[in-house]
């Protein structure tokens, strides 16, 4: 089967920061998993792939089109849902008038069947209840369901979604899973997150992604295996390990190579996260 | 025969939710609300394309302007009172499309209110209204029960607000005579 | 209250077969009472509902257009167009307003002296610029990102909304020069105005609109500024036959070079 979407070798500099730095994957239907620390590059990487930046070097194809090319590009474009990492709304537009402006957007011009589009997708994601009510009115939980319907508008074969579940309530953010999982069906989808609870919950592949490289790339259970061995408890902390925090309970979690006779633990997808990126990042540790 | 039970939403919760935006909340007063409203319409008018563009009309205004409910009184005299002028107005666009029943009246049901307003308390008004001659009887109906100004009452029935006027004085005389 | 409308009677009701008083107290008890409400509702067709339904949602939901909209289907640009275009932040009233503020200020400043004239004509021609500044770009517009990935070319949305802006903006500074008694530093603005805005536009094949616009307003401007504090007036510098002639060649170069541009071209011509 040919991949969704394709990454060579690409590379991006800001300034003295090198965003990206030679990263290569592939990733095809269902919801594929972007994790890595702050600064990792990952909204660099969405942006190439949402065709909203270009890579300095190396080679980017969604669908098998090339988007530097100014014809592929349009036509990844309309395949493409995006989701921002901060997406903004006009001052003033209704949930309605708001996702009507994205539909006009994303060619709509038939009004009728234009509206009738966004009423399906503000349907699909729950906000039949405030759909003339303004965007700028509504909690931070709506406020990304509304972009996410957006995102969802013409039905795109490809979702790129940008820290979708940042700054929602542990309520929401189930919710949110809930709507990105029935988005996964049939569809490639990538999402970015700090949170390996989201990618063990809905990820059926995770790229982990650190300083621009691909250090990880497999599925959730291969992650997660990466510390088998790894994890153990003690009462006391341990220099043995390479990193160690303390538990609900009292006890310190330790990863790395145990000591003799250590209790070892089964371990989760954060465990073999946070072992293969080396430290902790605060987010992904909260 | 349907009903609704207690734990449905009032009809003025539901409104109170279409002025926050609640498309659901529309659709359900459309649900409850549309039907009487299109037959209540469709005899005072006889061209049905009308009527559906007035109830369309209604309940886009109902949406528009749901904040403006005072919560006093049924919500379905508030759409009533939103529909009958939207009447008005499509049939000023349109004046042959008017038709007002004729009255055979034989007994009817009014409030102390309406009796007021017609200066008659006592007595079988019922009775008396049915021997006003239809003229009369459409000038009482349009604006003591469907609510209407004189102005109103002028625009849907095609006359002049000074015939109106003077057919309801006219009216108030006979029925005080008939029921002294 | 117990009493409801006895069921031969709702029928003949729906029927029209009631006339007069009776049919007047079944309406008034049905405005109070849900039951006979629902039994009256019930004898409507339900695809005339519905096709009312999907009328009213369409009509409901429909965005409100607002003036700049409005003025724009008039003009002839497509109702899907014109709502986008209308979106411009500085087509918004506040932007607006705060450009009338700066206008009104030169037009007065230009009766007052020298000094004010050049003001004037420093600050007349750089409006509209700074308008097109706020029509499109990061930072500039709250949707830029989903604008920019999706299939609408964004060269017609910054072509179509600075050419509103333009007009918008344009049009209060004609209002604002016919309060300068001068009639040639009235009309002078004019070509530089022309000039900078062509100039942004040839720009914006390599640069984002705000910081090309930002970047042409303020070379022009401040130099002048600059020189207008230290020596004096620069007004009839800015009001010579060379300065004049030298706007119009700039605006008939950079017109040439834009219309020249296939893809400017492209932009323009999709007719959706």
């Amino acid at each position: 089967m040919t991949p969704a979407a394709e990454v060579t070798d690409v590379r991006r500099r800001y300034g003295r920061t090198q965003a990206l730095d030679g990263a290569t994957f592939e990733i095809g239907t269902g919801v594929t998993g972007l994790l890595g620390p702050n600064g990792a590059g990952k909204t660099t990487l969405l942006r190439i792939l949402a065709t909203v930046a270009a890579p300095d070097s190396g080679a980017v194809s969604v669908f098998g089109r090339d988007p530097a090319v100014s014809g592929d590009r349009l036509e990844i474009r309309r395949r493409l849902g995006y989701l921002p990492q901060d997406p903004g709304f006009q001052r003033g537009f209704s949930v309605f008038e708001f996702i009507d402006y994205i539909a006009i957007l994303k060619e709509m011009t038939s009004r009728q069947e234009r509206h009738a589009e966004v009423r399906r997708v503000i349907d699909a994601v729950d906000l039949a209840s405030v759909s003339g009510k303004r965007v700028r009115a509504l909690s931070g939980g709506m406020k990304r369901r509304t972009a996410l319907a957006a995102a969802l508008l013409g039905d795109p074969k490809f979702l790129v979604l940008d820290e979708p579940t940042a700054g929602l309530d542990p309520e929401q953010r189930l919710r949110f899973r809930e709507l990105v999982s029935d988005a996964g069906e049939g569809r490639a989808v990538l999402l970015s997150t700090h949170q390996t609870e989201d990618v063990a919950a809905l990820c059926q592949d995770v790229v982990v992604l650190d300083q621009g490289r691909v250090l990880f790339h497999g599925s959730p259970a291969e992650l997660t295996s990466v510390a088998d061995g790894r994890v153990w408890f003690a009462a006391e902390r341990s220099a043995a390990a390479e990193l160690v925090w303390r538990g609900a309970d009292g006890r310190f979690r330790h990863l790395g190579s145990p000591p003799a006779g250590a209790d070892v633990v089964e371990p989760t997808l954060e465990d073999g996260y946070l072992l293969l990126v080396g430290r902790v990042d605060e987010e992904a540790a909260a | 025969m349907s009903t609704v039970p207690s734990t449905e939403p009032t009809d003025a919760a539901l409104l109170r939710q279409v002025a926050d935006g609640d498309r659901r909340a529309l659709e359900q007063l459309y649900a409850r609300h549309a039907g009487w409203l299109l037959l209540r319409l469709g005899r005072r008018c006889a061209d049905p394309g009308l009527v559906d563009e007035v109830v369309q009309d209604t309940f886009v205004a109902v949406w528009r302007s749901a904040g403006r409910y005072t919560g006093r009184g049924e919500v379905a005299a508030w759409i009533w009172g939103i529909g009958v002028r939207r009447l008005v107005d499509g049939l000023r666009r349109t004046p042959r499309a008017a038709v007002v029943a004729e009255p055979q009246l034989s007994s009817v049901e009014m409030s102390a209110e309406e009796r007021v307003l017609l200066g008659v308390q006592y007595g079988d008004l019922a009775g008396a209204l049915d021997r006003l001659s239809p003229e009369l009887s459409a000038v009482v109906q349009s604006t003591v029960l469907d609510g209407l100004t004189t102005a109103e009452a002028g625009r849907l029935l095609g006359i002049p607000q000074g015939t109106v006027k003077s057919r309801m004085k006219r009216a108030r005389e006979v029925l005080r005579e008939e029921l002294a | 209250m117990t009493w409801h409308v006895p069921e031969p009677l709702v029928a003949a009701y729906v029927d029209g077969a009631v006339q007069g008083a009776r049919a007047a107290s079944i309406e008034a008890h049905i405005l109070a009472c849900a039951d006979c409400r629902a039994r009256v509702n019930s004898a409507v067709s339900v695809d005339r509902l519905t096709s009312i339904w999907s009328s009213v949602l369409d009509d409901a939901e429909n965005p409100r257009q607002s003036w700049a909209e409005w003025l724009l289907t008039r003009a002839g640009v497509p109702e899907a167009d014109a709502r986008l275009v209308a979106a411009a932040p500085s087509l918004h009233l506040s932007w607006l307003a705060s450009l009338a503020a700066v206008l009104l200020f030169a037009a007065w400043a230009s009766n007052t002296s020298d000094r004010g004239a050049a003001l004037f004509l420093i600050l007349a021609p750089v409006i509209p610029v700074l308008a097109v500044a706020g029509a499109y770009g990061p930072r500039i517009d709250p949707t830029y990102e989903v604008s920019v990935a999706s299939p609408y070319p964004t060269l017609r949305l910054v072509l179509l909304r600075s050419a509103s802006v333009v007009a918008a903006s344009g049009a209060l500074a004609l209002a604002a020069s016919a309060l300068v008694p001068d009639g040639e530093i009235a009309a002078a603005w004019l070509l530089p105005s022309l000039a900078l805005i062509t100039l942004t536009l040839l720009l914006t094949r390599w640069l984002a609109l705000p910081v090309a616009a930002f970047g042409v307003a303020a070379a022009y401007a401040v130099p002048l500024l600059a020189i207008t504090l230290d020596h004096g007036g620069v007004s009839t510098a800015l009001t010579s036959a060379a300065l004049q002639w030298s706007a119009a060649a700039v605006v008939v170069v950079a017109l040439a070079l834009l219309t020249a541009d296939p893809h400017m071209r492209a932009a323009m011509r999709r007719n959706p």
